[in-house]
């Protein structure tokens, strides 16, 4: 099975030296789907307006397979 | 190493694996010690209460839900798990137990197992028929009150987690979940400065933490890059115990770590 990557943008810079191995991309992709909601549910900001999350799935040579995306805005009431 | 000395337990010392020569009952003895002291008599008891391990490997179901077992299981060396399966395929890891605990003395009275005990390492367990322990319990009203004390300490680890699933972030819950596994395995002298065999898979610490695989990583990462652990070979080491402690907000009094008369 091959091995994925998955760097996460979310305002810290750590990179994914370790991976995880998946059956398919279709695999990686939900588990990437499930990781960006838990990470959103711990970093989301309590003041701020806007926040992006986003993590790349990349492969054993480091190249950019899928990206997944958050968008998170708050926005006075009108 | 010689263990023909009267109390057995004497001759261990702290050390990162079990020893194979020692009786298959230290690790339990010196788990019940640290709750309480025993008799001689009653470690004599214990001793021959167990029968010699076989072994289980990796993987393998010690004992599988919906069974009705006539015997509960002592792990003797390794790391073994209760869990639950979803319907969708998904595991969730419900307890961790190292050497030296009765995974399913429950089953002495809950009779039929709601979930199923899995060796998460190759493991050696001894399985001790329930009319020997229950002819111990009559014998013995003390080792029963602190064979009740155990199921007692499994049920306040339960809380722990709950809260840890519930209410503290991924740092605060693997933080947390290290250094439990760390106090049970110093407990059973397992855990020699700060370090202690631990080689699970990230997929099973996942399934321990109900986090994804990938959030796991990068929270061990976090871990890793503060200089708290280190986990390489199988082996944890914790580098900073009163850092680790207060990102996870652990206070271990739910572990009952005090020898007082029960």
């Amino acid at each position: 099975m091959p091995r994925f990557f998955f760097d996460i943008s979310d305002g810290s810079d750590i990179v994914d030296d370790i991976g995880a191995v998946f059956p398919t991309l279709s695999d990686a992709r939900s588990e990437a789907i499930r990781t960006l909601t838990e990470i959103a549910s711990e970093r989301l900001p309590a003041n701020g307006p806007s926040m992006e999350l986003s993590i790349d799935v990349l492969d054993q040579h480091r190249m950019l397979l899928l990206r997944v995306r958050l968008a998170f805005s708050s926005q006075p009431e009108i | 190493m010689a263990f023909s000395v009267e109390r057995p337990i004497e001759a261990l010392r702290q050390s990162l694996v079990v020893d194979p020569d020692a009786p298959p009952s230290s690790a339990l003895v010196l788990k019940l010690r640290r709750r309480d002291s025993l008799s001689l008599e009653e470690e004599k008891s214990l001793e021959a209460l167990i029968p010699p391990p076989g072994n289980v490997s990796r993987t393998t179901d010690i004992v599988s839900e919906g069974h009705r077992p006539t015997s509960s299981a002592l792990l003797v060396d390794g790391f073994a798990a209760r869990y639950k399966v979803l319907d969708h395929g998904g595991r969730q890891i419900t307890a961790v137990h190292v050497p030296g605990d009765f995974v399913d003395l429950h089953s002495l009275l809950l009779k039929e197992m709601d979930h199923g005990v899995v060796a998460l390492t190759d493991c050696r367990v001894s399985r001790v028929p329930h009319d020997r322990l229950r002819h111990l319990t009559e014998t013995h009203p003390h080792l029963a009150r602190l064979f009740w004390l155990s199921t007692l300490i499994d049920g306040s680890i339960h809380r722990e987690w709950l809260v840890n699933m519930g209410r503290r972030t991924a740092q605060a819950h693997m933080a947390n979940f290290f250094c439990e596994i760390y106090c049970l395995l110093e407990i059973v002298w397992l855990a020699p400065d700060f370090e202690f065999f631990f080689p699970i898979t990230q997929n099973d610490l996942a399934d321990i933490l109900g986090l994804s695989l990938v959030h796991v990583n990068r929270t061990l990462q976090e871990l890793r890059a503060a200089d708290l652990l280190e986990w390489r070979g199988g082996k944890l080491k914790i580098l900073n115990w009163n850092a680790l402690r207060k990102i996870a907000e652990f206070d271990g009094t739910y572990l009952q770590l005090r020898a007082e008369p029960r």
